[in-house]
């Protein structure tokens, strides 16, 4: 009888991205934190567990780039930090954490027999010819699968059974390694072989073309040749590593290097995925939104499908806050490099703006139904409108005039008096216009430009005046109150420097 | 439909690479302590029961073996011998789709190509389910004039320089400086091409032989592109122009102070998590930043210090501090 103590996931894997989000983060941010202080800061449960952690972390990703060093401050101990350098890191290596996500060796049995039945029908190889002379009753299963293109689950489960039966029946004439018969029906059960389907098919490897009908999905690279290939590989590799969501390009990238091995042959000594990217390297490569990329999916996904959501939410006291939303749009920051999106919410009957890094143990949630559901819009209008006309429109009224991301109720109109010497002009000027968001820029001659803009939070565009330093003047009529934050910044920062007292 | 799956998993990867290649081409085989040693990476008690299921060594009496490899003159081969399809995924090919929209994938792909996979795309059963689509997505730009423009010109030149880089080629071109000073038919060994996503622009990070230091060109700012011969000696190239960049790397870093105010930790994180730093609590809500830096991003840090304001602190070295007291003095000083 076969045993079924294969079972368990293999260690150094997780099942949930979540219990390595927080310490990934905190090391790439903050990094140099002791093993203590992570315990402190709750990132690590124990100092045992600690090590723990640092090994799968160690197994994840290329070990480079987890640093230890000693830290000059007494008592302190090795730190630990994750190292960024634009040359030395030309790629997202925080990306490579996403393929450690924990599988049996049941998932592995059952992946790899599954993919050998859906055979391309143009291959002519038989999956047996090799020893077919020598073992004739070898042959039977091919015969039954006949290259079938879909199968129904029944069909499946008996056609998995046949390969695996087949396979030990080989390894043992071939090797003298005995199976046992039964432990095809312990594998591949209904419910074990249905739910195993569904997870593929909901990821998009399989294709259900009927009830209970299953195909493996369309080869979309099926008209491309190697160079092709390598093109859509380059442009793959550009795109996630600059782009809001690196997940997805970054497995396109693997795949289409897996393809390119597949059909056109390519001599190699390792089979793992490996992150290449000899031609590119990115100005302000904030590696670190890749850490929240299954929370981004997921918000994209209920924008889509226009699902509420229930989430934990990370306030900035620390403590967890259980948050249903209904995500409107993702919304990027550029000057930050921060991640949210714009939703309803049930709570508080009304629209907010939420950090996507806060996010954890993201579901969606059937408990909000209409007219619940789209409660900020006539009901006759959900009906007569496409949910995202509406959702563009809620956005467009909320964030009109928005600089970055601050919503106000109030907008205000600003000027401000930029004055730049006549040496640096052209390349201050320059800089101005690629960060004016929407403002209006007027060059007056000798050195003086006025800029003026109409916005939602004056005091969004405080950090943007500052980095001005002297060249910027905000003025002091058309906005006192602005002026006088600006002021008593500069005066703060004069006081910190025991210039003024 | 989650990203985080088991199918992604690396050792998935490994296999189906593995079958597919040892398919193709038998003499591509590992022996069984080969495919061990790659697999097994920091090993772990329980990993090693996957390593015995695959390579069949189980004990059929407790548990059962993968049965997917066997052994052949001291190799293991795939025991049915038919490859694994590799189809990407509904999230790769949503993404793709998305990708595609955008005009710089022109400068990877001929229009035939892109055809193809949109086409493809497009006929895609679960086509619906592609949850990227660029309304739902707001972008906050630093300034609608931050767009590339990708005329017939930049998209010859950009497509002429990723080949020279791609084929270790040197490269002939005329550039016309912020200042605009025109340096004519400059012969260059071009290093990578550098992406802003901010700024939405490239510069080619490369070596003037005239120059002979490292230098950055906007792309933009590029006529006359050429391709030239083969660079000899490319791997030397390469190792002493990263010596030259490592060089301009300061031994001494710029260290900071950051209150744990209005978001300070996480504002200044953000904004310097492109850096090379290292933080520390000193006690007292105050952090500790220390950034290395290459001497080009100087500018860069000083403005985003006074970007930070007075929740940020220059401690040393002096000559940033005395910069950055410079520059609030006179700022105070045009508010009097």
């Amino acid at each position: 009888m076969a045993k079924t103590k294969n079972t368990h996931a293999f260690q150094s894997d997780i099942k949930h991205y979540d219990k390595i989000r927080d310490i990934l983060r905190y090391l790439y941010m903050y990094g140099s934190s002791s093993k203590e202080e992570l315990v402190e800061k709750k990132l690590s449960k124990s100092i045992s567990s600690f090590y723990d952690t640092r090994q799968r972390i160690e197994n994840y990703i290329d070990g480079e780039y987890l640093q230890e060093h000693k830290s000059k401050e007494k008592d302190s101990g090795k730190k630990y930090r994750f190292m960024y350098d634009p040359f030395i890191c030309p790629v997202n290596y925080l990306a490579e954490t996403y393929q450690n996500c924990s599988y049996v060796i049941d998932d592995f049995i059952f992946y790899f027999c599954l993919m050998q039945v859906f055979t391309d029908p143009d291959y002519q190889q038989k999956p047996y010819e090799y020893v077919s002379k020598k073992y004739k009753e070898i042959d039977d299963c091919d015969d039954y699968i006949n290259y079938m293109q879909e199968f129904t689950i029944n069909e499946l489960i008996t056609t998995l059974q046949i390969v695996f039966d087949t396979n030990q029946k080989l390894l043992e004439q071939l090797n003298g390694i005995g199976g046992d018969i039964e432990n095809s029906e312990v594998l591949f059960t209904l419910p074990k072989v249905r739910a195993r389907i569904i997870e593929l098919a909901d990821i998009g490897i399989l294709v259900s073309t009927s009830k209970d009908t299953y195909r493996l999905s369309s080869d979309i690279f099926m008209d491309l040749n190697a160079d092709e290939l390598k093109e859509v590989q380059l442009m793959a590799q550009y795109f996630y590593n600059c782009s809001f969501l690196t997940i997805p390009g970054y497995y396109l990238s693997a795949t289409v290097g897996a393809y390119a091995q597949s059909n056109f042959i390519e001599e190699t000594d390792s089979f793992f995925n490996k992150q290449e990217n000899p031609v590119f390297f990115y100005k302000n490569h904030g590696l670190q939104n890749v850490i929240d990329d299954d929370i981004t999916w997921a918000v994209l996904n209920a924008i889509h499908n226009a699902d509420v959501i229930q989430y934990k939410y990370r306030k900035k006291s620390g403590n967890l806050k259980e948050c249903t939303t209904l995500p409107i749009k993702l919304v990027v920051d550029y000057q930050y490099g921060r991640q949210y999106f714009f939703c309803y919410d049930y709570a508080y009957k009304s629209f907010n703006i939420q950090r996507l890094s806060s996010v954890s143990d993201v579901s969606v949630t059937k408990k909000i139904k209409p007219p619940q559901k789209f409660e900020f819009v006539e009901e006759k209008k959900v009906k007569d409108t496409d949910i995202h006309q509406i959702y563009n429109h809620v956005y467009s009224k909320h964030f009109d005039y928005v600089w970055n991301i601050a919503m106000e109720e109030n907008i205000s109109d600003v000027l401000i008096h930029f004055h730049f010497p006549e040496e640096c002009y052209a390349k201050q000027l320059s800089r101005l216009k690629s960060t004016r968001r929407h403002g209006t820029i007027t060059e007056l001659g000798n050195g003086h430009v006025d800029f003026s803009v109409t916005v939602q939070s004056e005091l969004e565009l405080v950090p943007w005046i500052r980095g001005y330093g002297a060249y910027a003047i905000v003025d002091q009529n058309a906005n006192p109150d602005l002026a006088a934050k600006i002021k008593s910044n500069w005066e703060e920062a004069m006081k910190q420097y025991e210039i003024i007292q | 439909m989650k990203l985080f799956n088991k199918y992604k998993n690396k050792n998935f990867a490994f296999i189906t690479n593995y079958i597919n290649s040892c398919v193709n081409d038998d003499s591509l085989a590992l022996t069984e302590e080969d495919i061990k040693e790659q697999l097994s990476g920091a090993s772990q008690r329980s990993f090693e029961e996957f390593l015995l299921a695959l390579t069949n060594a189980c004990d059929t009496s407790e548990t059962y073996n993968a049965a997917i490899l066997y052994c052949q003159n001291d190799v293991m081969l795939p025991l049915r011998q038919i490859p694994i399809p590799v189809r990407a995924s509904l999230a790769e090919k949503a993404w793709l789709y998305y990708i595609l929209q955008n005009s710089k994938s022109d400068l990877f792909l001929e229009m035939e190509t892109k055809q193809k996979l949109l086409s493809a795309l497009e006929n895609e059963i679960d086509r619906y389910r592609y949850p990227i689509k660029a309304n739902y997505i707001d972008i906050r730009s630093l300034s609608p004039d931050n767009q590339l423009v990708i005329t017939e010109e930049f998209l010859t030149n950009f497509k002429t320089i990723v080949s020279a880089i791609k084929h270790h080629r040197r490269l002939f071109v005329t550039n016309t400086a912020f200042s605009g000073q025109v340096y004519q038919d400059q012969e260059i060994f071009p290093y990578k091409l550098e992406y802003s996503a901010q700024f939405d622009s490239f510069s080619l990070s490369c070596y003037p032989l005239d120059a002979k230091r490292p230098v950055k060109m906007n792309l933009t700012n590029l006529s006359s592109v050429k391709l030239g011969d083969k660079i000899e000696k490319y791997d030397q190239f390469l190792f002493d122009f990263e010596k030259k960049l490592k060089n301009t790397k300061e031994k001494v870093p710029v260290t900071i102070e950051i209150k744990n105010q209005a978001d300070a930790y996480d504002r200044c994180t953000y904004l310097f998590s492109s850096y090379d730093t290292f933080c520390y609590d000193k006690g007292d809500d105050t952090l500790i930043m220390n950034i290395y830096y290459y001497r080009f991003q100087k500018d860069e840090i000083i403005r985003n210090i006074l970007f930070l304001g007075h929740y940020v602190k220059v401690v040393s070295p002096k000559n940033i501090v005395d910069e950055v007291i410079s520059e609030i003095t006179a700022a105070y000083n045009a508010y009097r």
